[in-house]
């Protein structure tokens, strides 16, 4: 128990080394392991299940996937040959959201549609369109669609939320941002093909320059904010982001309208 | 080659080189799956301080655990993580990490995106006018909606092909002092169908 006490004063890197060196004492140090990161492993669990049972499930999960053949995974830290290393943590992380998500792929199946477009096919799309195509009043949509005032103003200010991913965000940036569904001139009353509308989408993307398609999946496929891809890309300029997504909009216009109107 | 685990974390940290940046943007251009491991690595990563996990003192739990662990008994390589697991059970961790049981709902659930709520009427409301206005949410994935009226025999009245999250509902068909039950069947896309529970209501003059 001494030896238990010992471990637990170990950073995190000096753990990890004994637990893949030494052969005598595996036992303890992956209890030192696991105690010391199951709250990181629960709050990612959190995130792929919304049951409690569900959690526990997949937090044994990922400890038999983290102890499998020798702590394999964890061994990867390790021998990382880049010049810089990232914290454990930080690592760990990844690590185990990786396997969250390759395990989601597997038993779900890949996702293949944008999350901006599957979230705005029903009422919002319609309130979409009057607003920002027909210009119509709050009030002109509250009587076509009889639906109350205040609905049409939660669902404007839902859908500028979703698609900028910040509030109050200027409406002549966002609908930019909104074109994306009428660059696909998807009908409202379009009875599509999942397989057929993926590969046309494949292919309108591919003529979009690589900084373009880097944009345009992170912002429509992975719901991430423009000053978020401003990051990820290291861009950090939001402006060039908002260009990009311009011109790849201006572009799948062009491609979705030779497709699809003939 | 795919995106290494350590790209993702020194990209995280903000310490990957501008080469390593390049490589990285280039190569999610054309691979969804890298690009959404990143995306949602980036995600938690940018939250993860004030995630919260839910309290869940509840012996169920531990049962669970016991059960966990004795699948995991099975398995004769696995023996390291059992010893883990039945020590955090005697350290009491499961009770000192479970924080805030409120915090649950508001995480992103791969399972709950069908779930649909009901706006109006409240089940077991008393209503009356010459239209009722059925609402409820929109599910995210979903193509269109079915209304369904039934009388409280359980006889359908009324199905109804929708892409609206409402319905108006005219009171000719409605006889005052009668209870109504209805509910909203869900279509998604690959036509698989989810409906939503029965609600009931009472219609007066
Ligand atoms: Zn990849």
């Amino acid at each position: 128990m001494a030896k238990q006490l010992f471990y637990t004063f170990l950073d995190d890197l000096s753990l990890l080394k004994k637990l893949l060196d030494d052969r005598k004492n595996k036992e303890e140090l992956w209890t030192e392991f696991v105690h010391r990161f199951t709250k990181l492993i629960l709050k990612i669990a959190w995130q792929y299940e919304n049951d409690k049972e569900k959690v526990i499930d997949k937090y044994l999960w990922v400890l038999t996937k983290l102890s499998a053949n020798d702590y394999a995974i964890l061994g990867k830290f390790n021998n990382n040959s880049a010049k810089q290393t990232p914290k454990f943590t930080t690592w760990l992380v990844v690590v185990i959201n990786n396997l969250c998500i390759d395990e989601h792929r597997s038993s779900h199946g890949r996702r293949r549609f944008p999350k901006a477009l599957t979230q705005m096919i029903d009422k919002d799309r319609k309130v979409f369109e009057l607003y920002y195509w027909k210009n119509y009043s709050v009030e002109e949509i509250s009587h076509t669609l009889s639906l109350d005032l205040n609905v049409v103003g939660d669902i404007l200010e839902k859908i500028s939320e979703t698609l900028t991913g910040h509030r109050n965000n200027a409406i002549n940036v966002n609908k930019v941002e909104f074109t994306l569904l009428n660059e696909f001139n998807i009908p409202s009353d379009f009875n599509y093909n999942e397989n057929e509308f993926e590969i046309l989408m494949e292919e309108w993307i591919s003529k979009l320059t690589t900084d373009e398609q880097t944009v345009i999946r992170l912002r429509f496929w992975e719901d991430l904010s423009v000053k978020d891809i401003a990051q990820i890309t290291g861009f950090n300029n939001e402006q060039k982001i908002y260009t990009l997504l311009r011109n790849a909009l201006n572009m799948l216009r062009r491609e979705s309208e030779a497709d699809l109107i003939n | 080659m795919h995106i290494s685990e350590i790209q993702i974390s020194l990209l995280l940290e903000k310490k990957l080189s501008y080469k390593d940046q390049q490589e990285v943007n280039l190569h999610i251009a054309d691979c969804p799956l890298c690009a959404e491991k990143l995306a949602s690595s980036y995600k938690l990563y940018n939250s993860f301080e004030s995630l919260k996990v839910p309290k869940e003192p509840h012996i169920r739990t531990t049962t669970k655990i016991y059960e966990g662990v004795s699948r995991l008994l099975n398995r004769v390589t696995l023996k390291y993580a059992l010893a883990g697991v039945v020590l955090i059970l005697s350290l009491v961790t499961f009770y000192t990490v479970f924080e805030d049981e409120q915090e649950v709902s508001k995480f992103r659930s791969i399972d709950s995106e069908h779930f649909l709520e009901i706006f109006e009427p409240t089940d077991e409301s008393v209503l009356k006018g010459s239209n009722i206005l059925f609402r409820w949410s929109s599910v995210e994935g979903s193509i269109a909606y079915r209304f369904f009226l039934y009388k409280e025999d359980g006889k359908n009245l009324t199905s109804t092909l929708l892409t609206d999250t409402s319905y108006s509902l005219s009171n000719l068909q409605l006889k005052p002092g009668n209870k109504y039950l209805w509910r909203i069947e869900i279509i998604f896309p690959d036509e698989t169908k989810h409906r939503s529970e029965i609600n009931a209501f009472t219609y007066t003059k």
